[in-house]
This record gives C-alpha cells, sequence and structure tokens, in this order.
C-alpha cells in the first residue's frame, strides 16, 4: 500500500492539470483577500461586512481559506477519472488488480493533495491579509488569534473535499461528466436544496464543510443550522468513502477492454 | 508445468460470443503464437488472463491462480496490450518509475529495462510525443520491468517496421530461452511462423487447433508432388477420387489439398507406377487455412505449365481433408525440462537481448 501511495502521488506531480489548479487556487485566493481587506477600509461601517479588525471580521477573511474546496475536488475527480481518460488505467490494474485497492489509494491520495490545497492556500490568505490588515492599524494578535478557529477547519474541510473528488470519479467514470456535475452540484444545486429544504441541506457536502470552517456559505441563503463541526468532517468523509465503495462494486468492476 | 492455462472459457458481450468453450496451455521455455483472423476472440481472452476482463464462465490461471491472486503480478506477468497508453506530459522514465511504485519494484528498475528496449536516449522526453515505434518499446519495458515468467503481446508486430519487427522477433526468441513463457497474438500467420513454436489457432471465438507448429505443418501438408510416368492414368484416378491438380510438367502431377497418407492407398489400388512422391507445402498458414475452412481458391492461381493434355479438370469444391480430428487437449512437449532459476533472479546478471540480425534460431518452420 504505501508502494501505490508512493505511485498515486507520482502520478498526480506529474499531471500538469494539477500544478494549474493549485496555482489558480491559490491566486483567487490572493485577490480575495486583498479586495476584502482593502475593500472594509474603505467602506467603513456602513457596510453589510463587520468592522475592521472585529473578531467575525478575521473570521471572515481567514474563513477564505477553504476558496480551494471546489479545486480540491476536481483534482480528487482527475486523480480517477485521468486513468480512464488516458487509457493507463490498464496498466494500473496490470500491477495492481484488486481494484478496491488502487481507488483506496486515489482516496487517500486525493486526501493529501487537498490538505496540501487547503495548506497553501491558508498560508497565501494570511500572508496577503495580516500584513495590510496591520497597515491599516489592525493588531496581528487580533487576527492571530481567530486562526485556531477558522484556519485548520479550513484545511481539513479541502482535503476532504479532494477525497470526496476522488469517491465522485470512482462513480463516474467519465471525466467531464463528473467534473461538471460535481461542480454545478457544489455551486448551484447545494443552494437551491439549501433553501428549499434547510433540513436536507445541512447534510449536503458545502454546508458539512462549512461546519467544518465556521464560515456560512449557503447557510445564509436559508438560514440554515449547521451541523457540529465533528459532525460537519464525518459527513464529508462518508461522502468520498461511500461513493468510492459504490464505485467500486459498480462502475470499476466492469471490464477493462 | 503450464504457466498459463485456459479452461473452458466464454465471453459473451450482449449477443456477441466473442470467445466460447476456450481451452489451451502455455509452456515456459517456447514463444507460443496466439493466431487467429480479426475478431477471433484472441484480445478478449489475453484481457481475461490478465483479469481485465470477467470470464463468463470458465477460468483463466496464471502459475496456478487466477491473475487477480498473484501476490506480485508483475513479477509473474508481463503485458504489452493494444490500445493502452500513457499520459501525455509524463516521461517515458516517469512512466515506468510510476509503475515500479505501484508494483513494489526499485525504481532503478526503470533504467535497466530503458537500456533493454534502447529508450535511454529518450527516457526523460515526454511519452507523448513518442511515434508508434517507441510506444510499442515503451509498452515492453513497462511489461519487463518486474522480470516476469510470462510474457504476453497482443499484435506486438501491429505499427512496427519491419527492423522492429525483426528485432522483437529475435528479442521474444531470446526471451523464451531464459526458460521464460511467451504468448503473442497476431492475425498475421506468416510473420508470426518464424517467431512462434507452438501455436493456439482460434476462429469464432473457438480452438481450432493447438499443437508445436512442426507437428501442426506437418500433419498438413497441402499439395503432393508425384513423378509418374502414366501421368493421364494418374490424373484420372485422382479426378474420380475428387481431388483436384495441376500439372507441373509432362510427368508430373501436383494434387491439392491432400496427404501422402490419402494418395498413397489411392494410387496402390489403382496400381499407378509411380517413380517419386513427396508432400509439399505445409506452412503453417496452409495448416491454418485448412483448419479454419477458409482455403484458397486454387483455380485462380494455376502454377507451373499447364499442359494441353487437359482432361484433368478440378472438381467443384473443396473437400477439407477428413481425417482431422480437433484436438482436445494441449500435450506439452515431452522434452521441456522445468527451467531450474525462474523466479530466484534471472535475466539480472547483465544479460542483454540479442540485437539486430538474430542470433536466436528462428523456429520450427521448413
Ligand atoms: N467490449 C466489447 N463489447 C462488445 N463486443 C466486443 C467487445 N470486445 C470485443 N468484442 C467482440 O468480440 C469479438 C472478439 O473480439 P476480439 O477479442 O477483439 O478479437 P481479436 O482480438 O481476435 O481480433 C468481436 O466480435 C468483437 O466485436
Ligand atoms: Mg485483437
Amino acid at each position: 500500500m504505501i508502494g501505490l501511495l508512493r505511485a498515486e502521488m507520482l502520478k498526480l506531480r506529474t499531471v500538469k492539470a494539477g500544478w494549474v489548479l493549485v496555482a489558480v487556487a491559490a491566486v483567487i485566493a490572493a485577490l480575495v483577500t486583498v479586495l476584502f481587506v482593502v475593500r472594509t477600509a474603505d467602506l467603513g461601517a456602513s457596510s453589510a461586512i463587520p468592522p475592521l479588525g472585529t473578531r467575525s471580521w478575521a473570521r471572515l477573511m481567514l474563513g477564505f481559506s477553504d476558496i480551494g474546496e471546489d479545486f480540491a475536488l476536481v483534482l480528487g475527480i482527475l486523480c480517477v477519472t485521468g486513468e480512464y481518460r488516458h487509457g493507463t488505467i490498464t496498466s494500473t490494474f496490470l500491477a495492481v488488480p484488486k481494484r478496491g485497492k488502487v481507488i483506496g489509494a486515489k482516496l487517500l491520495t486525493s486526501l493529501g493533495a487537498g490538505l496540501v490545497i487547503g495548506a497553501v492556500l491558508a498560508v497565501v490568505v494570511m500572508g496577503a491579509g495580516i500584513p495590510l490588515a496591520v497597515a491599516r492599524q489592525v493588531p496581528a494578535s487580533s487576527v492571530l488569534r481567530q486562526v485556531p478557529a477558522v484556519v485548520p477547519g479550513a484545511v481539513v474541510a479541502t482535503g476532504l473535499y479532494g477525497l470526496y473528488g476522488a469517491g465522485v470519479g470512482a462513480l463516474v467514470r467519465n471525466q467531464v461528466l463528473a467534473i461538471a456535475s460535481a461542480l454545478a452540484f457544489s455551486l448551484v444545486g447545494e443552494g437551491i436544496v439549501s433553501l428549499l429544504a434547510p433540513q436536507v441541506g445541512r447534510w449536503l457536502p458545502d454546508n458539512a464543510a462549512a461546519a467544518l470552517t465556521g464560515s456560512t456559505p449557503g447557510a445564509s441563503l436559508g438560514r440554515l443550522h449547521l451541523l457540529v463541526w465533528w459532525e460537519g468532517g464525518l459527513v464529508m468523509l462518508a461522502y468520498g468513502v461511500l461513493s468510492a465503495a459504490v464505485g467500486v462494486a459498480t462502475t470499476l468492476r466492469a471490464d477493462v477492454t | 508445468m503450464a504457466t498459463i492455462e485456459v479452461r473452458g472459457l466464454t465471453k459473451r458481450f450482449g449477443r456477441v460470443v466473442a470467445v466460447e468453450g476456450l481451452s489451451f496451455a502455455v509452456a515456459p521455455g517456447r514463444v507460443t503464437g496466439f493466431l487467429g483472423p480479426n475478431g477471433a476472440g484472441k484480445t478478449t481472452t489475453l484481457r481475461i488472463i490478465l483479469g481485465l476482463v470477467k470470464p463468463t464462465a470458465g477460468t483463466a490461471l496464471v502459475d496456478g491462480v487466477p491473475y487477480r491472486e498473484l501476490p506480485f503480478p508483475k513479477r509473474s506477468v508481463g503485458a504489452v496490450l493494444e490500445a493502452t497508453s500513457f499520459y501525455p506530459s509524463r516521461s517515458a522514465r516517469d512512466h515506468l518509475r510510476v509503475l515500479c511504485a505501484m508494483a513494489g519494484l526499485a525504481s532503478g528498475r526503470a533504467d535497466e529495462v530503458l537500456a533493454m528496449v534502447g529508450l535511454t536516449d529518450v527516457a526523460r522526453r515526454r511519452a507523448g510525443g513518442f511515434s508508434l515505434g517507441m510506444r510499442q518499446r515503451l509498452e515492453l519495458a513497462g511489461a519487463l520491468l518486474g522480470d516476469p515468467g510470462v510474457l504476453v503481446l497482443d499484435e506486438p508486430a501491429n505499427g512496427l517496421d519491419p527492423q522492429g519487427i525483426a528485432w522483437l522477433r529475435s528479442f521474444l526468441r531470446w526471451y523464451a530461452g531464459l526458460g521464460r513463457a511467451v504468448l503473442i497474438s497476431s492475425h498475421l500467420l506468416s510473420e508470426a511462423a518464424q517467431t512462434v513454436d507452438d501455436v493456439v489457432i482460434v476462429a469464432g471465438g473457438r480452438l481450432v487447433a493447438s499443437a508445436p507448429v512442426s507437428e501442426l505443418t506437418g500433419r498438413f501438408p497441402v499439395s503432393v508432388r508425384i513423378r509418374s510416368p502414366e501421368a493421364q492414368r494418374l490424373v484420372g484416378v485422382l479426378s474420380a477420387a475428387g481431388l483436384r491438380g495441376h500439372y507441373e510438367s509432362n510427368d508430373v502431377v501436383v494434387a491439392e489439398g491432400t496427404t501422402t497418407e490419402a494418395v498413397g492407398p489411392l494410387l496402390a489400388a489403382n496400381s499407378v507406377v509411380v517413380q517419386e512422391m513427396a508432400a509439399v507445402g505445409g506452412t503453417l498458414e496452409d495448416a491454418f487455412l485448412a483448419l479454419t475452412g477458409q482455403y484458397y481458391q486454387l483455380a485462380n492461381q494455376p502454377s507451373g505449365q499447364y499442359q494441353p493434355p487437359g482432361q484433368y479438370q478440378p472438381p467443384g469444391q473443396y473437400q477439407p481433408p477428413g481425417q482431422y480430428q480437433p484436438p482436445g487437449q494441449y500435450q506439452p512437449p515431452g522434452q521441456y525440462q522445468p527451467p531450474g532459476q525462474l523466479g530466484s533472479q534471472p535475466g539480472r546478471d547483465g544479460s542483454v537481448p540479442p540485437s539486430g540480425s538474430g542470433t536466436g534460431s528462428v523456429g520450427g518452420m521448413p
């Protein structure tokens, strides 16, 4: 299994799209953070955003660390479906004929990749946001005090999104279909469900992940009560593992011809 | 002591029966040709052997167990399949290193096999830019990583230039010479005939024959050349027996699609004087065509100078030789000795495959 994990990491490192995804996520996180700090300073107390330097302001800013979630999702999907798309699945299954083992390694690798994306974005957000805030007379300590409440959760949530992506990829072998449906659900579908049926919505991936970060993406729409953070983590984990298990039992059992 | 054993294999894709009741075995130390026309079920069978496709019925064992239960599959079997590919932006070397990691092999093995197939110079180039021939070599390198006791290749000659084919042929003979089992599929019989020791012939998903090449070709001399001072009477006797043929010269007649065993008694019974009689032809292709019933139209290709005394009229339809019995079970050739050190660490002693003009003997063909 160790060798298999090493192989999966080597594969991921040599996939160009992976690096592009991380870079794009980092750039977006940096831009959003800079805009956020600069705009709240400009707008002053008149805006809906909490005043600069407050506890909830710091938490909102640090919460941008979870911007990489959907990127981790896509990376997880690529990790599985890329092998089918490029035909390397044949040599993979020849080397490791136990298909569940292959997917197990991909789940763990995608989890790891997601954690890396989450960590990179946390560093980017803090690196861009804190100096700008300090330049606007916000003491660094008041922001740093909120880090433990937000950042670890955001990193873990991003990691779990990676794992969830691998699960989706195991279920839907077609790369384009898997990415399109997962993103559409994450970006649009979940919001609609949360709005119409908040009791169901809180169990959906985005809101489960929000429980981990303490931020409220879809929640602000429907005023729904998020799960407790550890519940959210377990629900995310369950999405990844269950969809992978179903994938192994169905799509991945199919003949490779 | 077979290394691959296929028993009662059947595979249906919906309504299509790709393989039906197929049984054969592959012996170590020999190159076995898995032959048959396109659509015969070769690729399907190989993929079942390799655990990629699930059979509808029957079993395929490698070293006595199903592929999926091999503890170290890459060390038992190396495979070069059609339609596999590489991640385009990954270098040849990285591709192999990934395989090493998955198979639990030291990554240094990647450079060793690259050298074996002559790809060292392009090891760091992206595999996506490789020519078909280079891809085939990279595939072969991947198959050789685990120094496997069994090598399986699906239509390996496809896309190779003549030098590439010659190189591959000598490579495979060398590899079998190490005591390994080599199984190659091909729809090109004349091509395979020069490489293989044993053949397994399939058509329409069913086994047609399974035997050493020499035995098979000996069983099907397609024509018998007879020299006789009474050639005209000879032709009359042959025609009456339903045999067709042609004159090679005034006193030499070639009876087609028959054997000396059939013609000898016939001529004796009719007291035809025979000065010389010999079986001609008997190539693997002839045997294959006879076995699969796809016999060529002799009428279209008269050979030699057909002489006027033309009362030897070809009968209408070719009758396949009646005495052929479909072989039940493949019997491994008796003289086979199990290779002693197979599986320990063969091939790591710096031995290098033969290059270019093969030193390896070309198997079995007259
Ligand atoms: N995945 C598949 N789905 C449906 N039919 C298939 C599939 N793979 C092969 N076949 C059919 O099975 C038969 C045998 O094919 P194949 O094993 O590729 O033969 P060969 O390799 O000898 O040319 C053909 O009729 C082919 O069309
Ligand atoms: Mg084929």
